[in-house]
């Protein structure tokens, strides 16, 4: 009997175990499938690459972009611009001394992520002139394949094509994705049968896909999303060519394709590629490109208004030079032109320098002062000494920030030596501490940072959103406490009528009305950028008739109660603030809790009371209203992301900490509501 | 129909047990309607009784009251003044004055320009001066319909009060008669913080709901019965009344025609909010046993999980769902990558996909509310019926249909109710997911097009949101929606009383 027993109890706590073991691989799915949309929304607001239509979900360049854009807007957005807008063959050039470099030896691996930002700009520059069909310089796409293989070189994990990774199988079908909307038009019965013309890709031999699809790449006509198919094919290509013999370049020319298509090189993002790319352009010691190039992409960015204070502050550093330097550094430079020194090759270097340098006679002279630097033959020395270098043959006009990079690097070139190197390092100190020469031109102090900064309108339609909650949850708890109370705790004449009244009320369609309170607010000045105003009125005035859930909990408290206190002599009133509403707190809290958070989800009565102008939208009006248009989409899909936390993460809070009366509001609202 | 008792109920075997209730239930559906019937014409006696007792009263007055109440019947707060309560009379005649002067201004104007919503379309006149053509306005309708409609609930305030101002005063008279005092303005407020507090708490939230909802929806009542629309809306053209031809337009069943689209919209909006509404339920409540049942750790953890999805702003979740799954999106990418899908397929251009999809994101948005509501419902079933069971030896299956299950209908009865009407008029779900997919060419009608996942609500949207602004329809289809609404809610109502009538458990 005992044995039996204890095997039936035993069986039965297995059985539970068991049960308990399905409970919890049930809860752990479910788990996974509610949060994991958030997770994917909390990376993607991370992903410097803007497009929705990646195929992946860890983002491959994580920046904080899309929350400054929303927060700031502007600047790194004409950066960007501005970077992209660089000559092709300043960027060519850029690509090619990397590469000598890369082949001396001269960039350590530390140093190759920095370089990498360079050919991912160059990539995207050197594309957007292929793809307008440019053929000139270094606009080809030898050199988006030749990029791109540097690029690989540069990668930290190199993706290389190998005979190994050939697919067994030929995928011939995949060329234009022209041909599968029209496949697939056809398939839906769009297009007649006459009307198709399926196109025989059978008959694409292996060097035909390849160009195909390298010219489809290079024209940005191929989807992104076939990128992964198309490089498998190449596989297959690559391996047919070889064993036909093709030649090493064209090999590692559709290895440099694969690579690309593989490893989808993203576009450029402001702190992923443009930031570090500018600074090592910029930077005299990478020897990238030349001065004058330099200078001309420094215009590039100061036409965009993206200097600042920077080249003013750096021009009048090398003005402040002292004098005594410059002139010693001019008679030296005047004697080893005067010994044939300085070829005139050379010369181009000097203009800004000796431009400086008459500037400074000239000043000199003006505050009175008399030495053999002021005297008229020196100052004619020192004019055509200018003229000499620039060919000009008018005075040189007043030192701007070009002229000025170009004395300072002559001057402080140790080949050139035209100054001791003591005094090299006292300038050096000097602009160092004016921050003028730590990678220079983009570092800008926080208030500059500021300055610049446009402020997006999302700031704006948080702030309408906040101002709305905490309007909304302060009257609507006004309104729905008198009204529950009265219901629950007064009998007057009607007060059934009035219930059922509100019932029926509450079966039209709440959107109807606003047809009405559209034209009444507008002649109030309420709607379009006022919105916020109009809809505190909306939200608010017939908020009363959600009484339900908060009369359920005042017929809860015991009448006994009010009947003593009114015995006592208290007046109703007295009843209603005194003791009703401190036992209420629960109540109150869950009506503040759900009144705040509607508006951040309201959507219906705020877009059409906005009427489509931005100042007045809500945070969900203003975001959809971002991403409705197919170009908004693919420009704003992860700012949108970004604005998803941004949102969620105050309300969350609040929730979390406020849940307790929550869950007793909404359980008591579904029991008695 | 013969009610059975109790013990005759047990007797019958499963399907006539069935049977009787389905019969239970359709019979309580006529009493119900027969009841609203007979509510209706009780409530019409009644108020032709009120008016009779009024005009008798007012009889009264005249005859018996003293000169000064007969005063205020001319010169509201007259009898106040009279009898020294300053305040009160001042507060009626300054309302007098201020009524006289607007009707003699322009209350009269625009109450007789109701009858045909004005006459004079604006017109487009060359300026003699300029020589350019210039606007003449004209009438507006949509004006002369809100300031006509405004006066006429200004003349009932005005016939409300000035009643209340004689009987204040014949109050006063009776007062005076038997030797008491007539209340100073101290008492009054004295009266509005305790006999009559429930006026004082009431005259904000009631101003609110007659202005911004009751005033809106009587107004577009009336615009169902005119041709207003984005061309005629008052200021470009003037509407007016048209009788029932809105209504008619109705019974175009073809395809394209009104009938037809509101028919078919309505058929998958009762499917939908069927949907919505069950699984939600179901599937929340078996979370929350789950997470509830004895012997699992972490319950608050899990809970907290769930619960986030409540916090987070539905916009959010719900657009970037429609964007993963939408043509190129993430989950659509990684389906075709895997194989699943052709690269053509688009979930939210397919009917049944979409459809499904809809039903599938909702419940993942609103399962969580369920789960907490649920939660909190469990925890209340006592504990010893469950014990009982279990000495009877119910397995956990016949525990949950014989205990839980009756136990939450029972409870959350009402919140289902609601949630079902909730659920027709689901606006953010179905906007937020579906707002851009192209619409359904059957459904596409004078007033707007709809998709085959749009509800009655959206379609309203769209109605009122599209190029035509076509508001009489709008007005005529919300008109049907509170028809709709309200009978479900009557069935749903009358389904809960059959209910608790049999199965009570307190």
């Amino acid at each position: 009997m005992s044995t039996s027993k204890e095997k039936k109890m035993r069986s039965l706590k297995g059985a539970k175990r068991a049960s308990n073991a399905v409970i919890y691989t049930l809860l752990v799915i479910l788990s996974i499938v509610w949060i994991v949309p958030f997770i994917l929304i909390v990376m993607e607001s991370f992903r410097s690459e803007s497009t929705w239509q990646v195929g992946y979900v860890v983002p491959k360049y994580a920046a904080f972009d899309n929350y400054n854009n929303m927060l700031f807007d502007n600047y790194r957005k004409s950066f960007v611009k501005s970077a992209r807008a660089i000559d092709a063959d300043i960027m060519g050039n850029a690509v090619d001394a990397i590469a000598a470099k890369l082949e001396k030896g001269e960039i350590t691996d530390a140093d190759k992520e920095k370089y990498e930002a360079v050919v991912l700009l160059a990539h995207s520059v050197i594309v957007d002139e292929v793809s307008k069909k440019t053929d000139t310089g270094y606009r080809n796409r030898a050199t988006v394949l030749r990029v791109v293989e540097l690029y690989n070189k540069l990668a930290k994990k190199p993706l290389n094509l190998t005979e190994s990774d050939a697919k067994a199988e030929y995928l011939w079908p995949v060329v234009t994705q022209n041909e599968l909307v029209e496949a697939e038009r056809f398939e839906k019965g769009e297009i007649k049968e006459d009307e198709y013309k399926p196109v025989e890709h059978i008959n694409v031999t292996a060097e035909e896909f390849y160009e195909n699809a390298l010219s489809q790449y290079c024209d940005k006509t191929l989807d992104s999303l076939l990128y992964d198919e198309t490089a498998n094919v190449l596989t297959s290509v690559y391996t047919e060519l070889k064993n036909n013999g093709a030649d090493e370049a064209k090999l590692s020319n559709i290895n440099a394709l694969y690579v690309q298509l593989k490893a989808s090189m993203p576009g450029v993002y402001y702190s992923a590629t443009c930031k570090p790319a500018a600074y090592i352009l910029m930077d005299p010691e990478s020897g990238l490109i030349n001065d004058n190039q330099r200078a001309a992409i420094a215009e590039l960015f100061a036409t965009a208004g993206l200097l600042g204070t920077y080249e003013k502050d750096y021009v009048t550093a090398v003005e402040g030079i002292d004098v005594n330097t410059v002139f010693e550094a001019y008679s030296k430079f005047a004697s080893k032109v005067s010994e044939g020194g300085v070829s005139r090759k050379e010369y181009a270097q000097y203009v800004g320098f000796m431009s400086l340098v008459y500037n400074k006679m000239k000043e000199e002279k003006a505050k009175g002062v008399v030495n053999e630097y002021t005297s008229d033959a020196t100052m004619q020395a020192a004019f055509d000494l200018y003229k000499k270098v620039s060919k000009l043959e008018v005075e040189p006009r007043e030192i701007n920030y070009t002229k000025a990079v170009a004395a300072f690097n002559v001057m402080m070139n140790p080949e050139m030596a035209l100054i001791s190197s003591e005094k090299q390092a006292a300038i050096t100190d000097s602009f160092q501490k004016a921050g003028l020469l730590d990678a220079g031109i983009f570092k800008l102090t926080v208030k500059e940072w500021f300055d610049r900064f446009k402020v997006s309108a999302f700031p704006k339609w948080y702030g309408n959103t906040l101002l709305l909650g905490v309007m909304q949850a302060i009257i609507q708890t006004f309104m729905v406490l008198c009204m529950s109370y009265t219901l629950s705790r007064t009998r007057f004449k009607g007060r059934k009528f009035l219930m059922n009244f509100m019932l029926i009320l509450g079966m039209f369609p709440g959107f109807i009305t606003l047809i009405v309170l559209k034209k009444v607010l507008s002649g109030w000045n309420m709607i379009g950028p006022n919105a916020v105003w109009g809809l505190i009125i909306i939200y608010t005035a017939s908020s009363a008739m959600g009484y339900y859930v908060c009369k359920g909990f005042f017929d809860t408290i015991p009448k006994s109660l009010d009947e003593a206190a009114r015995v006592d002599g208290a007046t109703r009133a007295q009843v209603f603030i005194k003791m009703t509403l401190p036992m209420a707190k629960p109540i109150i809290i869950y009506t503040l809790l759900t009144a705040f958070m509607s508006p951040w989800g309201d959507f219906m009565l705020a877009k059409y009371i906005s009427n489509n102008t931005s100042a007045g939208m809500n945070v969900a009006v203003g975001i959809q209203n971002l991403i409705s248009t197919p170009s908004g989409l693919s420009e704003h899909y992860t700012e949108f992301t970004a604005t998803g936390v941004m949102v969620a993460i105050p309300v969350t809070i609040l929730f979390m900490c406020l849940q307790k009366y929550y869950v007793e509001g909404v359980t008591g609202g579904a029991v008695k509501g | 129909m013969k009610r059975l008792t109790t013990s005759e109920y047990y007797k019958l075997n499963v399907f006539l047990k069935i049977l009787y209730k389905i019969l239970l239930f359709f019979v309580g559906v006529g009493n119900t309607f027969k009841n609203i019937g007979v509510g209706f014409w009780q409530g019409l006696k009644a108020f032709g009784r009120g008016v009779a007792k009024e005009f008798k009263e007012f009889g009264q007055i005249l005859v018996k009251g003293s000169w000064m109440t007969k005063m205020s019947l001319l010169i509201m707060g007259f009898g106040n003044f009279a009898r020294k309560q300053f305040v009160r009379g001042t507060l009626f005649l300054s309302f007098q004055v201020v009524y006289i002067w607007y009707m003699i201004n322009s209350g009269i104007r625009w109450i007789s320009k109701l009858d045909n919503l004005g006459d004079n379309e604006p017109q487009f006149v060359e300026d003699p001066e300029f020589g350019v053509i210039v606007r003449v306005n004209g009438d507006d309708s949509f004006k002369i319909l809100l300031y006509g409609g405004l006066t006429i609930m200004l003349c009932l305030l005005f016939i409300f009060l000035w009643r209340m101002n004689f009987r204040h005063s014949y109050d006063n008279d009776k007062l005076i008669l038997a030797g008491k005092k007539v209340p100073s303005f101290k008492d009054d407020i004295h009266d509005l913080v305790d006999k009559k507090f429930h006026i004082t708490l009431l005259t904000v939230p009631i101003l609110g709901i007659t202005v911004f909802t009751v005033f809106p929806i009587i107004f577009m009542i009336c615009v169902a019965f005119t041709n207003m629309d984005g061309a005629h809306d008052g200021y470009s053209g003037l509407f007016t009344w048209v009788g029932n031809s809105n209504f008619k337009e109705l019974f175009t069943t073809t395809a394209g025609g009104l009938g037809y689209a509101f028919t078919h919209i309505l058929g998958w909006t009762v499917v939908w909010a069927i949907l919505a509404t069950f699984t939600n339920y179901f599937l929340g409540m078996l979370l929350a046993i789950m997470i509830n049942k004895k012997g699992i750790k972490f319950k608050k953890f899990w809970r907290s999980i769930f619960v986030m999805t409540i916090a987070i702003p539905q916009f959010i979740s719900l657009l970037y769902m429609n964007k993963l799954f939408a043509k190129n999106g993430l989950i659509k990418s990684i389906l075709v990558n895997m194989g699943l899908l052709t690269p053509g397929f688009d979930f939210w251009a397919n009917t049944t996909a979409s459809r499904i999809l809809v039903v599938a994101i909702n419940i993942w948005v609103g399962v969580p509310y369920l789960m907490l509501i649920a939660t909190g419902i469990l925890m209340n079933i006592p504990e010893d019926l469950y014990e009982s069971a279990k000495i009877d030896g119910a397995n956990p299956i016949q525990q949950y249909f014989k205990i839980t299950l009756p136990y939450m209908l029972f409870i959350t009865g009402p919140y289902l109710l609601t949630s079902f009407i909730g659920n027709m008029n689901n606006f953010n779900v179905i906007y937020l997911l579906t707002a851009g997919s192209e619409p359904n060419k059957l459904l596409s009608t004078s007033g707007g097009s709809a998709t085959d996942v749009d509800l009655l609500v959206t379609w309203l949207f769209n109605i009122t949101m599209g190029a035509e602004s076509n508001y009489k329809l709008a007005a005529v289809i919300s008109i049907l929606i509170f028809l709709v609404v309200s009978i479900f809610s009557l069935i749903g109502f009358n389904a809960m009383q059959s209910n608790k009538n049999e199965e009570d458990f307190q």
